[in-house]
């Protein structure tokens, strides 16, 4: 080997290109990883159980009074409950509830959602992720010291965003 | 400037096309599974823990507080444990039928509406299940919430 500068020059310039090379793979999956979207409806459907449950319940048992406002006028829901049940980036309602609470003395059934159509809790049995998510709460209480049963479902559309 | 001997040129070109598949190829399975580990992302609190394996302790702190606070012949569940517990402390006395009798009541009915719970009374601080009215034959009270009645925690939790 008389001389190595030539040699040095060619791999100098084949190593930028690998650092190159390289530099695009990591950012590609960086931003592929990053971009991609993450479906928390499965969390929102809970959370709205959540707050369902804590407007009804109190210390165990059924806020008086509680089931007659809402089974007169579903709508009035939002107002009780504390509930903001729109979303800008869509025209249509995405929300969907239907509370059930059954006891010796009492039985009521309140569904709500803004258009009235029910289509969403029909899609509840379908499980993929291009459907509306449910959720389904289960749980007892207490009214005048009777055990009430209470059924809760929780449904969130979105769709457009989730769509795979 | 003639490179005379090429022998070594063609050593090290032929180093650097191995390397530089290598380098490929890792590069692609990095992609490749970043792309799976993508698809498959959930939301997470940290640690390991996956946010949609939470269960809704707010439904279960309401159903354990509905069981305590269930009155049997006019006293609250949660007094008739206190009392339990203070006669089995002082006097020695064991007797705590009237509360597992009562509870197993609400726990068999609410199993047949769907609802599978199991309700713990354990000694806090020394780990152990004390008591136990069990609607299922498993029984993992250990991670379930809890309401302190005097030394004891009263513990539900539901499938």
């Amino acid at each position: 080997m008389l001389s190595k500068k030539a040699g040095s020059r060619i791999l100098s310039l084949y190593w930028i290109i690998i650092f190159v090379l390289i530099s695009i793979g990591i950012v590609s999956g960086t931003v592929l990883f990053y971009s991609n979207s993450l479906d928390i409806r499965e969390i929102e459907s809970r959370m709205l159980s959540d707050k369902i449950v804590k407007c009804i319940a109190e210390d165990g048992s059924l806020k008086q009074g509680i089931a007659e406002s809402l089974a007169e006028d579903a709508s009035n829901i939002e107002e009780i409950c504390g509930l903001v049940l729109s979303d800008s980036s869509y025209d249509e309602n995405q929300y969907y509830i239907h509370l059930k609470i059954e006891g010796r003395n009492i039985q009521k059934e309140i569904e709500y959602e803004k258009d009235g159509s029910g289509r969403f809790f029909a899609l509840c049995s379908s499980n993929t992720r291009d459907y509306p998510v449910c959720y389904k709460e289960k749980l007892f209480l207490l009214e005048d010291n009777e055990i009430i049963y209470v059924e809760i479902d929780a449904v969130v559309s979105k769709i457009k965003q989730n769509y795979h | 400037m003639k490179i005379k001997n090429k022998k070594a040129q063609v050593g090290e070109t032929i180093t650097w096309s191995v390397a530089t598949i290598i380098i490929l190829v890792l590069l692609f399975l990095f992609i490749m599974s970043v792309g799976l580990m993508a698809s498959s992302k959930k939301p997470f609190l940290g640690l390991g823990r996956v946010a949609l394996d939470e269960g809704s302790k707010i439904s279960n702190n309401e159903r354990l507080l509905a069981i305590l606070n269930k009155k049997v012949g006019g006293k609250e569940l949660f007094v008739l444990i206190e009392e339990a517990r203070e006669k089995e402390l002082n006097r020695g006395i064991k007797d705590y039928s009237v509360i597992e009798k009562e509870v197993k009541k609400i726990l068999d009915e609410a199993e047949q509406k769907g609802i599978k719970c199991s309700f713990g009374l354990v000694p806090s601080g020394i780990g152990g299940v004390y008591r136990v009215v069990d609607s299922r034959s498993s029984l993992d009270v250990a991670r379930a919430d809890f309401i302190k009645i005097r030394d004891l925690e009263a513990r539900l939790i539901c499938d």
